[in-house]
């Protein structure tokens, strides 16, 4: 086994280190602030190269690995967690056109997803099913060769974006799910209800509302009906994607918990050489390590097309709950002052909290990964 | 037009930390970067380049863990990297690393410019530049904020303590840079792909035809004996009153005091 990063890997950290540094945290108040992640700062993103990792270079993207992917989010969301997170979102959609696409779709849409031009979202969930695909009720009905789309979608990131939405509609009987690639904000498609979020501020969460909204036939990815089997491709995938801005984001809570306690003095001396201080952070390094070892693992799974879906679940869960942890414990270090907007943390806190709760709850990933290894 | 760009390989300064124990720097561990400055040469030789045609080459002195520093050259925009490693070449003051650096110049053959960073963040001595014009026998500009190419003159606006002058050359020309030269664009991670399927040239002592007594610490004028973290004096402040002169004479009389002077 090697643990070592090649070059390559070192050179890409220190790029999006220095692209985030550059780009990204002058201006992270105002994204705060305004709840809003400029366009520029996306097609920035998409000329660094890291909308398009490991996409094929003929689509306009880096040619890299899964592993690849989880090093750079994991750096961009220690720099920044709505940043990151739009980025694995956006991923979501070039994953399921990339995997489950016609060549026709992927040379549509690839080139723009990876380049920053537009970005992807993924819309499965309602607001009656998180991931049961028998509770899905936005229809799509075939007429000549387009279909005729109604209903509701929830909760879904980067809905408001111009770009493409993974969609997944009823086609027939209940649990008869179809995925469609279509074109947001034409006629027909709204997004009557954007949630206002408590982190991640910048990246826009949304409903979907579907009136007569017209998908052509050659828009369909894979068969009718084999939705779920697209969903179940993609979202394997989605879960460790997420988990990397997961790290990412402990990471920075570590960090900030670091230099609160070196620098914060109490009796004269840092707060850092106090025994119950060093158990905390002590304790906050080893989950972060623990976490980026299982993260990388199961993405180097997923690169030799070995990974199944409690293998992802595991990284998603430990991922999350660890950042939750995590941030909870760099708070603590802080003591009342990390309750204050003066200091990082408590954004991070906020951000990371977002982690646990999406591309399957902690509590579902829990559901997979026993049912796995249970057999039963 | 062909632009030789002299490159170091330095410790994120900001990362070193050191022995509660002796004071000393503790390196190990510490990520690696190209100085600062000289990022700021590579910048501005893409940038003559974009401009007026030619090539780049970049070069370092170092170990072989220098050679990421070149990879990160060539990402930025150089077209062949040098590495000059061997032993002979290590503890090299800046004098011994100008005379092995020149005669590397002298054997990749013709070149319209060379340019440096100002000074190393490690060491701060701002000589190897200056030093390698004397090698070559070039004009030397120093702390360049500009550069400007007309046909084979070079007009620079050289920074000095109070605003700059223009100093105006023919080529060949040995220049060093400044920050305020211009912003250093962070490579993308398309030129990251391309650049680590390219090959560093790796030239030793025997490949060079340098005088041995002159490289590595045998050539070298300057040794140094320690490296340590001065104590801090947490001593009382005073401020002086009085004019120029008077303060003069006071400081005088406080260092004759302290067995200063």
């Amino acid at each position: 086994m090697d643990f070592e990063l090649t070059k390559q890997q070192e050179f890409l950290i220190k790029t999006v280190r220095e692209f985030g540094e550059k780009e990204i945290i002058p201006i992270e108040n105002d994204i705060e602030e305004k709840n809003d992640i400029p366009n520029e700062l996306i097609k920035k993103m998409g000329k660094l190269g890291i909308l398009g990792i490991p996409v094929d270079k003929k689509y306009g993207g880096i040619g890299g690995s899964y592993v690849d992917l989880s090093i750079a989010v994991e750096e961009l969301a220690r720099i920044n967690g709505a940043a990151a997170f739009m980025v694995a979102v956006n991923y979501l959609g070039v994953i399921t056109i990339d995997h489950q696409g016609s060549e026709e779709q992927k040379a549509k849409w690839l080139p723009k997803l990876v380049s920053g031009e537009c970005l992807g979202a993924f819309s499965f969930t309602e607001h009656s099913t998180g991931s049961d695909p028998r509770e899905i009720y936005a229809t799509a009905k075939l007429e000549g060769d387009q279909y005729i789309c109604n209903g509701r979608k929830g909760f879904t990131t980067g809905a408001t974006y111009d770009g493409p939405v993974i969609l997944f509609l009823r086609t027939g009987e209940p649990g008869e799910v179809t995925a469609f690639v279509a074109e947001k904000n034409l006629d027909g498609y709204s997004t009557p209800t954007i949630w206002p979020l408590v982190g991640l501020r910048g990246m826009k969460v949304a409903d979907i509302q579907l009136d007569n909204f017209k998908i052509p036939v050659q828009n369909r990815l894979n068969e009718e009906g084999k939705g779920f089997s697209v969903l179940l491709d993609t979202i394997s995938v989605g879960k460790v994607d997420v988990s990397c801005a997961a790290l990412g984001m402990a990471q920075a809570a570590l960090d900030e918990a670091m230099k609160y306690a070196k620098d914060k003095t109490m009796r004269g001396k840092p707060i850092g050489t106090f025994q119950m201080v060093q158990n905390e952070i002590a304790e906050m390094a080893a989950d972060v390590e623990a976490a980026r070892w299982l993260l990388r693992r199961t993405m180097h799974l997923i690169d030799m097309k070995k990974a199944t879906l409690a293998d992802c679940a595991k990284a998603k869960y430990f991922c999350s709950k660890m950042a939750d942890s995590v941030c909870h414990r760099a708070m603590t270090v802080h003591g009342g002052y990390g309750y204050s907007t003066e200091f990082r943390i408590e954004r991070i806190w906020r951000d990371a909290k977002f982690c646990g709760l999406v591309e399957g709850n902690d509590v579902i990933q829990k559901v997979i990964i026993a049912r796995d290894i249970l057999g039963i | 037009m062909h632009i030789i760009v002299c490159i170091k390989q330095i410790p994120e300064i900001g990362q070193l930390k050191i022995d509660p124990d002796n004071g000393h720097l503790i390196r190990e561990g510490v990520p690696s970067i190209i100085n600062p400055e000289d990022k700021n040469a590579i910048e501005e030789a893409v940038r003559l380049k974009e401009e007026h045609g030619g090539k780049i080459t970049v070069m370092t002195m170092g170990p072989k863990q220098a050679e990421d520093a070149l990879h990160e050259a060539l990402a930025i925009g150089a077209d062949e990297a040098i590495l000059l490693s061997d032993d002979a070449f290590r503890e090299a003051d800046t004098w011994a690393t100008s005379y092995t650096l020149s005669r590397a110049i002298k054997k990749i053959g013709s070149f319209e410019m060379i340019l440096c960073g100002r000074e190393a963040l490690d060491g701060n001595t701002g000589h190897v530049g200056p030093q390698l014009a004397e090698f070559l026998d070039l004009p030397s500009i120093p702390y360049a904020q500009k550069i400007v190419m007309e046909g084979d003159i070079v007009k620079v606006d050289s920074a000095t303590e109070d605003g700059y002058r223009v100093v105006e050359t023919r080529l060949p020309v040995m220049i060093t840079v400044t920050k305020d030269l211009n912003t250093p664009h962070i490579p993308t991670l398309f030129d990251m792909t391309d650049t680590f399927e390219k090959d560093v040239t790796v030239w030793r002592v025997d490949d060079l035809g340098v005088d041995k007594e002159r490289v590595g610490i045998k050539g070298s004028f300057t040794r140094i004996h320690n490296l340590f973290t001065p104590v801090l004096f947490k001593e009382s402040v005073k401020i002086l009153e009085g004019n120029l002169n008077s303060i003069c004479d006071k400081v005088v009389v406080i260092l004759k005091k302290s067995n200063l002077l």
